[in-house]
């Protein structure tokens, strides 16, 4: 039982860590790259 | 203590991943084991572990590239599998040979035998990427397709290749060598893979490398399960060196774009270099 609680534990946590992390990179990546383009859309429409 | 050294091992191998785009987990047991004193099977089994964090992590993001060859990494994982499995009872039967002798000290066969191996396949891999970075142009055009022209039956085809027909007994025993070594050394293998897919086999590069990712997720996820069933993983090690390992990926590829070019695969030589130094070092200090 213990054992199966480790191997469990081995896969589960770096497959998880692995999926969280690149998901919250990828949020934070598209988050960043919006702003910059609103940054942009915002400069285009000033006047002049 | 120990969990700051892995979280500091875990960030400078993510930056060299993020900066040159190789997986860094041959760097991983050797540094564990030299740097940390982390026992050889604990720091092999562990490292593993890492690997399958972030190997998860660049299958997250390739998921709807497209580019794997399902077909390639399920006829490589036949082999793959019981070269982990072998790898992993080759340390189990390392680890129950004692401890060696030289002049006077003593010290465990199993680590010994392992920084042999890995002496070996770090100064290969420095020679390859030395050659590789100096050639003016890639072969990719050009490969030698070796394995393409080993003709031992059955065959399957594989549509995606220039030449589609390749042997299944040939793929699987190069499945089985790199799967050894994985279940040896707890190394990913997509430094070995990807050029052998290249050149050997004659895949296309982004092929390749998507090929190899999802060949490395496999094999590290047989090997994480070999080595927790017999005691080889150590959680409190193995987070400090996922969490290091996926900010530093992120840090190396912000500053690969800063600095403008991914060209620097000859800087990477030298990091590899270092740890082959590092190594040898080690193996000279244990026989003198």
């Amino acid at each position: 039982m213990n054992t199966i609680f480790t191997i469990l534990l081995a896969v589960f946590v770096p497959v998880l860590w692995g999926l969280l992390s690149a998901w919250a990179f990828d949020r934070l990546r598209s988050r960043r790259e919006c702003s910059t383009q609103n940054q942009d859309t915002n400069q285009s429409k000033k006047p002049g | 203590m120990i969990a700051l050294g892995a979280l500091t091992i875990g960030l400078g191998v993510g930056i060299l991943t993020g900066i040159f785009g190789v997986g860094g987990g041959f760097l991983i047991t050797p540094l564990l084991n030299i740097l940390l004193g982390v026992p050889m099977p604990i720091a092999v089994g562990t490292s593993a572990m890492q690997i399958l964090g972030v190997s998860t992590a660049g299958l997250y993001r390739r998921h709807n590239a497209g580019q794997t060859d399902y077909k390639m990494a399920i006829v490589l994982f036949g082999g793959n599998f019981v070269g982990v499995r072998l790898g992993a009872a080759t340390l189990k039967w390392l680890g129950s040979m004692g401890r060696l002798s030289f002049r006077g000290d003593s010290v465990a066969a199993v680590e010994f035998v392992v920084l042999c191996v890995f002496l070996f396949l770090l100064a290969g891999i420095t020679a390859w990427l030395w050659y590789d970075t100096s050639r003016p142009n890639t072969e990719e055009d050009h490969p030698t397709r070796l394995l393409a022209r080993v003709r031992i039956p059955p065959y399957t085809d594989f549509p995606g290749l220039d030449e589609p027909k390749l042997s299944v007994v040939v793929m699987s025993y190069l499945g089985l060598t790199l799967g050894f070594l994985v279940g040896l050394l707890g190394i990913g293998g997509g430094v070995i893979m990807v050029p052998t897919l290249v050149y050997l086999v004659g895949m296309r590069t982004h092929r390749a490398a998507a090929t190899s990712l999802a060949m490395v997720w496999l094999s590290s996820l047989v090997a994480t399960i070999t080595h927790a069933s017999v005691g080889n993983t150590n959680l409190l090690l193995a987070i400090p060196l996922l969490v290091g390992g996926t900010v530093g990926v992120q840090i190396g590829v912000s500053l690969c774009t800063r600095l403008g070019s991914c060209a620097l695969r000859r800087y990477f030589s030298f990091v590899v270099l270092a740890a082959t130094l590092i190594v040898a070092g080690r193996l000279i200090a244990i026989i003198w």
